[in-house]
């Protein structure tokens, strides 16, 4: 037969024997796609190679003599027409499987030829059945990337589409479950409370994951959500995990993970976590895919996941932007609206924009302003130079800025702004543009000035004058006492500052006798304070508060004022009244009483004569008072202004003085030492003598009977003044140093017994004559030994003998 | 016996510090022949002193009297003595006028009030009223 010269290689293959026929056989063995030759009649296989066996997992002695469709799992449909006449071979091809020996089916592509065999001969059905388990696996794979090309094309365009998002999401997770071949899962997503709580929202989720029982519960929240605030178990560690959790057996492995009532078992759980430019979103649980979840899969999941966040995290972002977006219009109303100038320049000061308030504030129209440098926008013919470049500095560096900038405003007058600088935060193009917020406190400013000048004024008032302020803050706080107040109560300032008007009022109880009654911390009125420390002084305080235009406490004010020497002359003068008073009755008790009894009785000649002499005395004690009443009176209410005061020579004065002296029987003698050129004073003569007599009149009343009086003239330098000094010295009575102490207190007699006549008035004339010559009385004396008085007098300016007369 | 001489003797007291007065007090009310018993003082310690041993039924009071003790006070002192005040009435006899020291007398529990310049007469009559008024 193959000397017949079969051609076909088929034919060859059968016969063994020839070399080429070897070749042949060979190659068909050996093949790498499985053969078969059969009987097309009968349909039973005549030949296969190595390959067919090895995929049929049979030993070719199974195989030889089959019929061919029962290595198929189902009967060859071969589209081919037995057709020997035309001699043409057909081939046809189909897709089957393959039926191993263990039942398990292989995919294969089958090509199937007939060969026109020789005359006589029958024809063979030859089959190559080629191995497509790979092929085929390649051709799901791409099916399946194709589906997923699919499904984010899909999504990306109904994102584009604007469906709503929560039909956006269904389709995510349809497209995950059919993908992955899970049997249920869900998509949720990790948001955050107002306050900034994480919390787990579910969004979607399949509708078989909730049996019968919970199906209405599913239903009623599937629309909007299922949301889980605690984070700490299954769902929180999927969301912390940066990559998928994968419980294949999860009954065992998500042991710790409870599940919520009536939720369908779960064997093998996946959750995928959904990630935005890193950061976690949500995540989708899948369940029970039946083969489990592997990494290849998670690979293969990974564009969709990928996707998945991009929607959500531009959905999120859409949502921010529509948010931004009415913000900025809001921003927009605002910048427009008000009244603070709002400028918007670059880097490098140059303006970009201004509100209308700017270009209100400064003047001049906005085209104007836009494009130049702000210092020159804001002060045009002002070289000085502005701080805008500091300014800017500032920000680049520390991110704000404030400070005053100077402006000419549209009444040409130069004005201030209070600046605050900012970056203007862009998320899309970075930090491009600066804005200034302007206050205009040109006004302010004025105020300010205005009120620190009227401050220096006032503390300026308030440092010279001579009564004291001390100001309490509303917080009840000593804010200030002035110069006056330190000196009246002893205090310095530093010790007072600061404290509490409490602590104040028991400092300055401490200076007083008795407690004063606490002023009333808001009611202005006037208190008297009696000082015994650091000198005993009256000060009568005042409180003034101070409130604000509004009503509210603004401080008080205290107000004091020395009026110990007001008071004290007060005192005096009522004191000197009711004494005056008082002197003045009892002597004419004696003449109105005396008189009267001799009028009314029978007297004898001695007693008549007795009470006569009385009433005659004490007639004169009267005229003596109201004389040394009225030298006084005039004397203190003239002040001096009838004295005829100049230059004099002393010794004469004094000798007119001594004889005019009245010296009573056994009186004692008056010795006057005076020099022969009398020195010269500044004085009135007339109001000399009459202090000088008065000075005698007591020398002789106190040392009756007890030794010579003596005068002399000392001189004297006392603080660069010359003084003359006229010294009287007598021998008498002397006096205490209480009694010094008295001497020129009013109606004050160092003669307790009434023996000694006096009114009480003379020293305290000699005192006012010599103070207004200002000069000086000096006492010194002891009980029982004498009084010396010295009356110092200021010198004239001439030097004695110089004199022209 | 002390007692039947306070009784039988109408002892005075003049208490001032100025002679003449103490001599027209004592010229008023009769003087050696006015049938009083009287003392004289010309301060409150020596009036005081006095009072003890001489206990009159009545003391004539001046009020400002030098050393220190003024006739409110001796009024005081007499009045707050259970020693003295059981016998003895006091007449503060004095210049001061206003009513003030009127009231401040009256507080001391003066019996009678007079200001100088007195009338003679009208002392005479307060005092022989006070004598006439059962010791208490």
């Amino acid at each position: 037969m193959a000397s017949n010269g079969v051609d076909a290689p088929d034919g060859g293959a059968m016969r063994a024997g020839s070399g080429r026929a070897i070749d042949y056989r060979q190659i068909f063995l050996h093949a790498n796609d499985a053969i078969m030759i059969s009987d097309p009649e009968s349909g039973l296989i005549v030949e296969a190679n190595l390959k067919l066996c090895g995929l049929l997992r049979r030993a070719p002695e199974e195989v030889l003599g089959r019929h061919h469709d029962t290595v198929f799992c189902k009967p060859l449909d071969l589209d081919y027409s037995p057709d020997r006449s035309s001699g043409i071979c057909r081939v046809a091809q189909c897709s089957e499987n393959l039926l191993r020996d263990d039942g398990q089916g292989v995919p294969v592509e089958v090509s199937a030829s007939l060969s026109v065999p020789a005359a006589g001969e029958r024809p063979l059905l030859t089959c190559i059945v080629r191995d497509m388990t790979e092929r085929k696996q390649a051709k799901a794979r791409l099916a399946a990337s194709n589906a997923l090309l699919n499904a984010i094309g899909t999504l990306q365009t109904r994102f584009i589409g604007s469906v709503p998002m929560h039909t956006l999401l269904k389709e995510i997770l349809d497209n995950f479950l059919s993908l992955s071949g899970s049997e249920y899962g869900f998509l949720g997503e990790l948001l955050q409370t107002p306050d900034r709580m994480p919390y787990f929202k579910v969004q979607v989720m399949s509708d078989s994951i909730w049996r019968t029982v919970t199906r209405e519960f599913y239903a009623r929240n599937a629309p909007i959500g299922l949301e889980f605030y605690n984070l700490d178990g299954l769902f929180g560690a999927i969301l912390h995990s940066a990559t998928p959790l994968v419980f294949n057996d999860f009954s065992k492995s998500g042991a710790g993970y409870s599940l919520p009532e009536g939720h369908p078992p779960i064997h093998a759980f996946a959750g995928l976590p959904v990630t935005h430019n890193g950061e976690t979103l949500g995540f989708i649980g899948l369940a029970n895919r039946p083969q489990g979840y592997d990494n290849a899969l998670l690979d293969f999941l990974k564009p969709l996941l990928a996707i998945c966040g991009s929607l959500i995290g531009a959905n999120r972002a859409s949502l921010w932007r529509q948010g931004a977006e009415s913000e900025l219009r809001r921003q927009a109303l605002v910048f427009n609206n008000i009244s603070d100038a709002v400028i918007l320049t670059d880097h490098e000061g140059i303006v970009l924009d201004c509100n209308p308030s700017a270009v209100s504030m400064l003047g001049v129209p906005k085209k104007k302003l836009l494009g130049v440098p702000l210092d020159f926008a804001l002060s045009p013919d002002d070289d000085s130079a502005q701080p805008v470049k500091a300014a800017i500095a500032a920000v680049d560096r520390a991110g704000c800025w404030s400070g005053m900038l100077a402006v000419r405003r549209r009444d040409g007058d130069q004005g201030v702004w209070d600046t605050n600088l900012l970056p203007l935060h862009d998320d899309v193009e970075g930090s491009s543009a600066l804005v200034w917020f302007n206050h205009d406190i040109t006004e302010r400013r004025a105020a300010q000035v205005q009120l620190a000048e009227r401050t220096l004024e006032l503390n300026a008032i308030a440092d010279l004058s001579p009564d004291g302020f001390v100001f309490v803050d509303r917080n009840n706080r000593i804010t200030y006492v002035n110069p006056a107040f330190e000196q009246m109560v002893g205090l310095r300032a530093s010790l007072l500052l600061g404290i509490s008007r409490q602590g104040f009022d028991e400092a300055m109880s401490e200076l007083c006798e008795a407690i004063p009654a606490a002023v009333p911390e808001l009611v202005d009125e006037s208190t008297l304070l009696q000082l015994v420390r650091p000198k005993p002084i009256i000060l009568k305080r005042t409180q003034r508060t101070l409130r604000d235009d509004g009503g509210a406490l603004w401080g008080t004010v205290q107000y004091y004022r020395d009026i110990s020497q007001e008071t004290e002359v007060d005192r005096m003068k009522s004191d000197f009244l009711s004494t005056a008073a008082h002197e003045l009755r009892t002597p004419m008790a004696s003449v109105l009483g005396f008189s009267q009894l001799l009028l009314q009785r029978e007297f004898d000649a001695e007693k008549r004569r007795g009470f006569l002499e009385i009433i005659h005395r004490q007639s004169g004690q009267l005229v003596s008072l109201i004389n040394e009443l009225l030298d006084l009176a005039r004397i203190e209410a003239r002040a001096g202004k009838d004295f005829k005061i100049g230059e004099h020579d002393l010794a004469p004065i004094i000798r007119e003085c001594i004889a005019e002296l009245y010296l009573p029987d056994g009186g004692q003698a008056v010795n006057a030492a005076l020099p022969d050129i009398s020195p010269r004073v500044v004085v009135d003569p007339d109001k000399l003598q009459l202090a000088l007599g008065n000075v005698l009149g007591n020398a002789v009343k106190y040392s009756m009977g007890r030794g010579a009086i003596h005068i002399a003239i000392s001189q004297r330098e006392l603080n660069g003044a010359r003084q003359v000094g006229i010294v009287v010295r007598d021998q008498g009575i002397g006096m205490s140093a209480e009694e010094i102490e008295r001497i020129f207190e009013r109606f004050y007699r160092a003669d307790a017994s009434g023996k000694i006549p006096g009114t009480g008035l003379g020293m305290s004339i000699v005192k006012e004559i010599v103070g207004i010559f200002k000069g000086v009385v000096d006492i010194a004396s002891n009980v029982g030994e004498g009084t010396t008085v010295t009356l110092w007098l200021p010198a004239a300016l001439r030097i004695p003998g110089e004199a022209g007369e | 016996m002390i007692d039947d001489r306070v009784a039988t003797e109408k002892r005075v007291l003049i208490v001032d510090d100025h002679p003449e007065l103490r001599l027209l007090v004592r010229e008023s009310l009769g003087g050696d022949e006015g049938g009083y018993c009287f003392r004289e003082a010309v301060n409150g310690i020596e009036a005081l002193e006095i009072m003890a041993e001489f206990r009159p039924r009545l003391v004539i009071l001046d009020v400002m009297m030098p050393g220190g003790m003024d006739g409110y006070h001796v009024c005081e002192r007499i009045k707050s003595d259970p020693e003295f005040w059981r016998y003895t009435d006091v007449i503060l006899l004095t210049a001061r006028a206003q009513k003030k020291d009127v009231e401040k007398g009256l507080a001391a529990q003066a019996d009678l009030y007079l200001v100088k310049p007195f009338d003679p007469n009208e002392l005479v009559a307060a005092v022989e009223r006070i004598f006439a008024t059962p010791n208490r």
